[in-house]
């Protein structure tokens, strides 16, 4: 069974090379373009995987980054964003972010950390 | 009226008892020798008394013709050239306090002495009561190369001397009056000038500085009536050099007030930028994380087949994206430019279009709606287009923070053309601003923003107001904030029929 992602950015174009990328790598890839649009996601896929973006129009990633920790504690997390601030990596850490990642990004490390995430789960 | 030294006075009134004398005994000649004709006999000779009244009658009558017609021709024919220059003198006096220019009066002051007093060199040398430095603005007849050589302290004797004197002091006179080695001290002084002799300038009270002469080409000394036209004339300076001073030094604070204002003009372009400043990474993040991530996913296809359809797509959102970035680098570039000198044509709508393109990622974040009403029969505004840019950041930045989120900012530009003016209108749906706030929001410094510099508004309305123009703020609490400025239009070459405003929405795209 295909392990199931859900990527979080307003950029579309994003999105797009995120899904591109890991659906070639065999992960059925959800997009969400709005904080609202992503917690609906989650709630209705129940993804293993959320690549989140934090600057977003309505509720903003560390918003969701709340939702799903409380509501799917088992959801990894990994934050993807352009906001380097020591206090905003922080928050997120403390919120239980799994990874906190700047773009732009490598791609490869990008995937290394994914899996490295899923693997601690099935653990 | 001019001053006769006592000498030439009791000439002048000699004179005229002789001409008075003289025509009185003619008078009463002629007199006796009518009468005589007549055969009325008056006896004068037998009568002393009635010679004695006709006499008085007469010198009455007639003192006051004789004493001008005396001074007319000590002026005109006896003494004229020196007369001359001494009343060029008088008016010359009169004339320095019209001189603002220090400079000017400087060059003046040494230039009118030295030609009208007949002297080889003029020196006036000024104390700066602030820096506490002598200096020389102006001489005549010394080479620039002795300038330098004109050093004085004022705790010198000659200084302390000049500050007591009222009055022409003259070199011999000094050496007479004073005990060896004061004079020592002070001939010194008078050696660096090259003078002959000194006068202090005072104005009221305060001493000024002093005017140095080095004297009249045969060396002969001063008269009196010398003396006293160069008193006058140095009391008449006093005046004007202190207006003078006063013009030179206000000058002086307005370069730097022009130089502070240029300074500030530039810092509140820098506290703008500072608050676009995470719209504007995001602007240029967002693009480059796309164009690296689209490039990556090529590279790590190495292995498989790349079709042509992917290859083109990609490699078309990497030039779209490269110009997105592109776009909003020139945006910020153009805001920081220092400002340039000349006036434009300004576009109104593409300075709105560019002030919203650097905001536009803020509102978008903010879900705030950007309404923009720009008619299009606005006539050619000639202006300096960073200036422009400068209002239309400020008041467009201003009603993006009053909204926060989910609100509305609406532009409205349009030509009222019986009043020939240009309105700009800018309206937010943000929180308002409360009545006793109003008139202190165009005050430098204040700020209703928290860290805000507070300079926005204040040197918007310096730039609208330099223009000729007004501008206006209307709110109340929860009803939002209208920001209204007039515009008067320069130059009105339009000739077109003015077409209805087209209001554009531009949503926030999610």
């Amino acid at each position: 069974m295909m392990t199931k992602m859900l990527v979080v950015d307003d950029e579309i174009e994003i999105c797009d090379f995120l899904k591109t990328f890991f659906e070639e790598r065999n992960y059925r890839v959800f997009t969400a373009m709005t904080g609202e649009s992503a917690i609906r996601l989650v709630d209705q896929e129940s993804p293993a995987i959320v690549l989140l973006d934090i600057k977003m129009p309505g509720i903003d990633g560390i918003e969701v980054l709340k939702r799903i920790k409380t509501f799917h504690p088992e959801t990894k997390v990994i934050m993807v964003t352009a906001i380097e601030t020591r206090d905003k990596i922080d928050e997120a850490t403390r919120l239980g972010a799994d990874n906190y990642i700047t773009k732009p990004l490598s791609l490869e490390y990008l995937e290394t950390d994914v899996k490295d995430k899923l693997e601690s789960l099935v653990r | 009226m001019i001053y006769l030294q006592k000498r030439k006075r009791f000439l002048k009134r000699f004179v005229v008892f002789i001409i008075l004398s003289s025509s009185l005994c003619v008078f009463v000649f002629i007199l006796n020798l009518l009468f005589s004709h007549f055969s009325w006999n008056l006896d004068l000779y037998q009568h002393p008394l009635r010679l004695i009244f006709l006499t008085a009658f007469v010198a009455t009558l007639f003192y006051k013709p004789f004493d001008y017609l005396v001074l007319f021709l000590f002026r005109r024919v006896f003494f004229r050239r020196k007369m001359a220059r001494l009343q060029a003198l008088k008016n010359a006096s009169q004339s320095l306090i019209h001189t603002l220019d220090l400079k000017e009066l400087s060059n003046l002051m040494v230039n009118t002495v030295s030609e009208l007093m007949q002297q080889r060199v003029a020196v006036l040398v000024l104390w700066d009561q602030v820096r506490k430095i002598f200096w020389v603005p102006s001489s005549c007849g010394l080479a620039i190369s002795a300038l330098p050589k004109i050093h004085f302290e004022e705790t010198d004797a000659m200084i302390r001397f000049l500050k007591d004197r009222h009055g022409l002091v003259e070199r011999e006179k000094v050496l007479r009056e004073f005990s060896w080695p004061e004079v020592y001290e002070i001939s010194k002084g008078f050696e660096l000038l090259g003078a002959q002799a000194v006068i202090s300038i005072f104005c009221e009270d305060e001493w000024m500085g002093f005017l140095s002469v080095s004297g009249k080409k045969g060396g002969a000394p001063f008269s009196s009536d010398e003396a006293r036209a160069i008193e006058d004339f140095a009391e008449a300076s006093g005046f004007a050099l202190r207006g003078a001073l006063h013009v030179d030094e206000l000058k002086q604070m307005n370069e730097k007030l022009k130089d502070l204002q240029a300074r500030l003009l530039q810092t509140t372009k820098l506290a703008a930028i500072e608050q676009l400043a995470a719209g504007i990474a995001h602007e240029i993040h967002n693009p480059l994380t796309i164009i690296s991530g689209k490039a990556q996913i090529l590279l790590l296809k190495k292995n498989k087949q790349l079709d042509d359809k992917t290859l083109d797509q990609t490699l078309k959102t990497i030039v779209k994206q490269t110009k997105r970035a592109a776009d909003i680098t020139r945006k910020l570039l153009m805001f920081s430019e220092p400002t340039s000198s000349g006036k434009d044509v300004i576009e109104f709508e593409s300075v709105v279009d560019d002030t919203l393109a650097l905001i536009s990622y803020q509102t978008t974040l903010d879900e705030i709606t950007i309404r923009k009403s720009i008619s299009k029969n606005i006539p050619p505004f000639m202006g300096e287009i960073n200036e422009i840019r400068e209002v239309f950041l400020n008041l467009i930045l201003n009603a993006v923070q009053a909204v926060e989120k989910k609100g509305m900012v609406h532009i409205q530009i349009r030509y009222l053309e019986r009043d020939g003016f240009i309105e700009i209108k800018i309206q937010d749906t943000g929180k308002g601003i409360p009545a006793e706030t109003i008139p202190r929001l165009f005050n430098p410094f204040f700020s209703t923003r928290e860290g805000g510099l507070g300079l926005g508004l204040f040197i918007t309305q310096q730039i609208v107001h330099r223009y000729q123009g007004s501008i206006h703020v209307e709110s109340e609490p929860g009803q939002g904030t209208v920001v209204l400025i007039h515009l008067p239009e320069k130059s009105a070459s339009w000739g077109g029929d003015p077409l209805p405003a087209v209001p554009q929405e531009i949503k926030a795209e999610s």
